[in-house]
């Protein structure tokens, strides 16, 4: 089956006065319907720009994006066609900043149905329906945004992104600002939710833990490049890349069990280097404990390993 | 009102806020007092007839008694009258000045913020920087004395030095608004740009704007007396407060009330509304729990 | 018996803010030892923030109230220190790292500026007047010592050219100059990479082990925690409720609230996402009678509502606020 989603070559770069900051450096992937893609990395990795370039708040600088088939165009997303836009929406990682403080539930989630033309009357019944999926009592429609707690503030930022019925939804650490407990409850809603109404996710944190159990595929990216791509129980029992060995073996875990499952402890050696003096070759050369020769000077090639599961790495390489 | 999110509650706890400071209590009792003699003047003043056109040379120059609270000028006019009239003035001048520069600068400020980095912006923005160099009373004076001076010329003059100072406020807003999740996520929604600016982003700057409302019209009323004192804002027998202290201070200091009094209303005005100011900023402020 | 490092007594500390009175310290009982490495955990807004704040004494007053309570260091009541010496406690005696760096460094002076105003009011503090050169000799110093590349270069720059993680480090440096006897560190790793998070840590870490200083690590990630510290403390809506050491509070959580937490975080083996603990922090206004968890707790007993229980040895140096493991006091 065709994949909903499909990126290719795709890059976002950035001027500033420092220089050019290659945010995404010519990355591939695919999301298939009813599937969470996970995008793993540290910051300046380039995982967030990624989403952010797909669902157009960035124009992306070069490659190719295919919904459902069709090319997207490479602008931003007040440009795109209304029924495009209607197709993806994002939640962000700080419930703070995606509802406006100064409105109220009620204006929140109408203004999707609004702009997308639901007739008036029944623009109350599907908000209604709307809270009901996020188990969220119906008198939320009157409260103001800052009245209610961090957790269900990102609950409504979740019900809006579903109220145009989208294929694809972005999540961007939705529960990075939160507390252990209402992760739980929110990353439970968004898989309930996705069962029920077959969204796809693009699904962006930092933890790995949470990562494992809510990904199918995972990608893991690094200064703008992506360097391994593989189903999650693969990604987290038999990494390939160094990097991606060097990420698991620093996850602050509790039991023995899961100390164990990590790789062996690779100490992280020094910085990442600052995203405007990339260092040629490999990006993560400088890093690298098994560094090679040919890592200097030559970036290595994406090449499927085992079935779905994708490295860049000279190691792998001849 | 309940779509403004205004209830009993919320009026109360606003309250609250604001009556914390008992120096914006005293604020709000003088500018509403001032208000109230603004609106009322005709009434109440003793001698309303002494605000236009009168002369009564034997009764000139009387020093404040009984009959004449604030004394009597050179005209033999009542000055305790002239001053309630004269506050009419001032703050008519205020208002007219902000009900025009508030929402052209507001308006400015928020297209030149949501399109940031672009030429629009660069040009509201560099106009605006024009404006902002020249030093206010010196564009004031420029323009009134290219105009004839009049109230109304002083007002118009005030009016095209003013309207910057909003656009620079706003624009500060809406240029960082202009990158939160919200307004993101507004766009990947569809909302037309309309929407945005007026639906999103303005409810978020109406708190500094009110508050710099406030403290504006006692700026407004500073400059306007500070024309109408070297002649170039309202012109005789109107009793404008800078009129008045400027016919008087040729007499200092024997015949001191003519020039006082008025002198006195002005930092009254301008202290009330300060203070009423500072209580609206509290009351607006953001809460820390 | 050597008197505890720091002893906090019977604290309570409410805020007055337009609603009513929030009675968020709900009688904190803690005791520090030298050189003990303890970890503070508990949700945002449990109260772990303003504990430390009060060691401190940089809680501000208003709307902050402290209607009871005492804090010992060094067998001295904080509370009753006079403005000299309590400057002194924080120049030489406790300090804190704060959970975000970038907030923590003033953006308009460079490095070597703020950590030469250290040195030096800490260096007269104890009646030494300090050169320029030997300013920049410590700050050089303690930059090595947190393991900061370049540290010449370091000192000129402003904190706006670095890293978080790098800032973070900085204000390490800057809490151990003046950090002899203990030192709080709020969150240090939260707001970093994991990689780098994981650095910082074990920094910290290492320097407590060589100077002996005490610490106090306050995390809501209890895998953060674990690698560094000896003893736990879990606090739960303004009160203690289990104190254990670290091996005994993860392979054997007494508090119900405690064992919900741990099984709240998804597991790297998978099992997926557990539900989470059901409810919410209370209200601190109204907060409920007897044990604040007790509206959440699926083992409350109707004693549970009445009184707040006591803190209670179960044995080994483990201690619990729980009925469900006795009534008496210890």
């Amino acid at each position: 089956m065709e994949p909903l989603l499909s990126i290719e070559h795709l890059k976002k770069y950035f001027n500033t006065e420092r220089g050019i900051v290659r945010a995404v450096d010519d990355i591939s992937f695919h999301i298939n319907r009813g599937e969470t893609f996970g995008l793993v990395g540290e910051s300046g990795s380039g995982k967030s720009t990624t989403a952010f370039t797909v669902m157009g708040v960035y124009a992306p600088t070069a490659g190719k994006i295919f919904f459902n088939g069709e090319e997207v165009s490479l602008t931003r997303v007040t440009k795109r066609p209304q029924s495009i836009k209607k197709e993806m929406q994002m939640v962000f990682q700080d419930p703070g900043s995606s509802l406006n403080p100064r409105q109220s539930i009620k204006q929140i989630l109408e203004l999707p149905l609004k702009v997308h033309k639901m007739a008036e009357g029944k623009r109350v019944e599907k908000m209604i329906e709307l809270l009901d999926r996020v188990e969220l009592p119906k008198d939320y429609l009157n409260r103001n945004s800052p009245e209610i707690g961090g957790g269900e503030k990102q609950m409504v930022a979740i019900a809006r992104a579903m109220a145009t019925e989208p294929s694809l939804i972005a999540l961007d650490e939705p529960t990075s600002a939160l507390d252990v407990s209402m992760q739980g409850k929110i990353i439970n809603t968004l898989m309930r939710l996705q069962k029920e109404f077959n969204y796809s996710y693009l699904f962006i944190t930092h933890d790995l833990s949470l990562m494992r159990n809510v990904a199918t595929r995972v990608g893991i990216m690094y200064l703008g490049k992506l360097n391994e791509v593989a189903p999650a129980l693969e990604f987290f029992h038999k990494p390939l890349h160094p990097y991606t060995q060097m990420l698991l073996s620093s996850i602050p875990v509790i039991s023995e069990e899961e100390e164990k499952m990590k790789p062996v402890k690779v100490v992280s050696k020094g910085e990442i280097p600052s995203p405007v003096n990339i260092p040629p070759g490999c990006v993560f050369h400088t890093r690298c404990s098994e560094c090679k020769d040919v890592c200097f000077k030559e970036e290595p090639v994406m090449v499927e390993m085992e079935p779905n599961h994708y490295v860049r790495c000279h190691k792998f390489t001849n | 009102m309940e779509k403004l999110g205004i209830n009993k509650k919320s009026i109360q706890k606003n309250w609250y806020k604001f009556s914390r400071n008992p120096l914006s209590i005293i604020g709000l009792t003088v500018v509403v007092a001032i208000i109230f003699i603004t609106l009322f003047a005709d009434f109440i003043a003793p001698y309303p007839e002494h605000a236009g056109w009168y002369t009564d040379f034997k009764n000139a120059k009387l020093p404040p008694s009984f009959n004449h609270p604030f004394g009597t000028d050179t005209m033999g006019r009542d000055v305790l009258s002239r001053v309630m009239f004269g506050f009419r003035y001032s703050l008519m001048m205020a208002f007219v000045v902000l009900i025009i520069v508030v929402p052209i600068g507001t308006f400015l400020g928020l297209i030149a913020g949501y399109y940031n980095n672009t030429w629009l912006d660069t040009m509201i923005m560099r106009l605006t920087d024009i404006f902002v160099a020249i030093p206010s009373l010196v564009l004031a004076m420029m323009i009134s004395a290219l105009l004839k001076p009049s109230l109304f010329n002083a007002m118009i003059a005030v009016t095209l030095l003013w309207w910057p100072w909003y656009s620079r406020l706003v624009y500060g807003i809406s240029s960082s608004l202009r990158n939160e999740y919200f307004i993101q996520s507004a766009e990947m929604i569809g909302a037309s740009p309309l929407h945005i600016l007026f639906r999103e982003i303005l409810p978020n700057t109406l708190a500094p704007i009110f508050t710099k409302m406030t403290l504006d019209v006692a700026w407004v009323i500073l400059i306007g007396s500070s024309l109408s004192f070297i002649g170039l804002g309202a012109q005789p027998p109107t009793p404008d407060l800078g009129t008045m202290v400027s016919d008087g201070y040729k007499y200092m200091p024997e015949i001191w009330w003519v020039s006082m009094f008025p002198s006195l209303a002005i930092v009254l005005t301008i202290l009330g509304f300060n203070l009423l100011g500072d209580g609206i900023r509290d009351m607006l402020a953001a809460e820390v729990y | 018996m050597e008197k505890p490092l720091l002893d906090i007594q019977d604290l309570y500390v409410n805020y007055k803010i337009y609603e009513g009175t929030l009675k968020v310290l709900n009688g904190i009982n803690l005791k520090i030892e030298k050189s003990e490495k303890v970890g503070l955990i508990g949700e945002t807004g449990c109260g772990k923030t303003t504990t430390m704040k009060s060691i401190l004494r940089i809680l501000p007053q208003p709307p902050a109230i402290i209607p009871r309570g005492k804090i010992f260091f060094e067998g001295e009541n904080i509370f009753e220190m006079d403005s000299k010496r309590l400057n002194r406690l924080r120049r030489l005696g406790i300090s804190m790292i704060f959970q975000d760096p970038t907030a923590s460094l003033n953006p308009v002076f460079k490095v070597g500026e703020q950590l030469g105003d250290i040195i030096k009011y800490g260096a007269l503090e104890s009646g030494e007047s300090l050169s320029k050169e030997e300013i920049k000799k410590r700050s050089l110093n303690i930059l090595k010592e947190v393991a900061l590349p370049d540290p010449e270069r370091l000192l000129d720059n402003y904190p706006i050219q670095l890293s978080g993680g790098m800032r973070q480090r900085i204000c390490i440096a800057m809490a151990l100059i003046s950090a002899n006897r203990l030192l709080i560190a709020d969150e240090p790793s939260t707001n970093l990479d994991v990689t780098i998070g994981d650095q910082v840590l074990r920094l910290i870490g290492n320097i407590v082990k060589e100077k002996g200083t005490s610490v106090i690590l306050i995390s809501h990630a209890l895998g953060a925690v674990k690698g560094l510290v000896d003893r736990v403390i879990v606090m739960y809506a303004g009160n203690i409720i289990e104190d254990a050491k670290k091996d005994d509070l993860f392979s054997n959580p007494l508090h119900p609230y405690t064992s919900g937490l741990i099984n709240s975080v998804p597991k790297l083996t998978g099992g997926g996402i557990p539900t989470g603990i059901n409810g919410r922090l209370p209200n601190y206004i109204d907060p409920p009678t007897g044990c604040r968890f007790s509206p959440r707790c699926i083992h409350a007993m109707p004693l549970c509502r009445e009184r707040t229980p006591p803190m209670i040895d179960v044995g080994e140096k483990h201690k619990v606020t729980c009925y469900l493991f006795g009534e008496g006091g210890s």
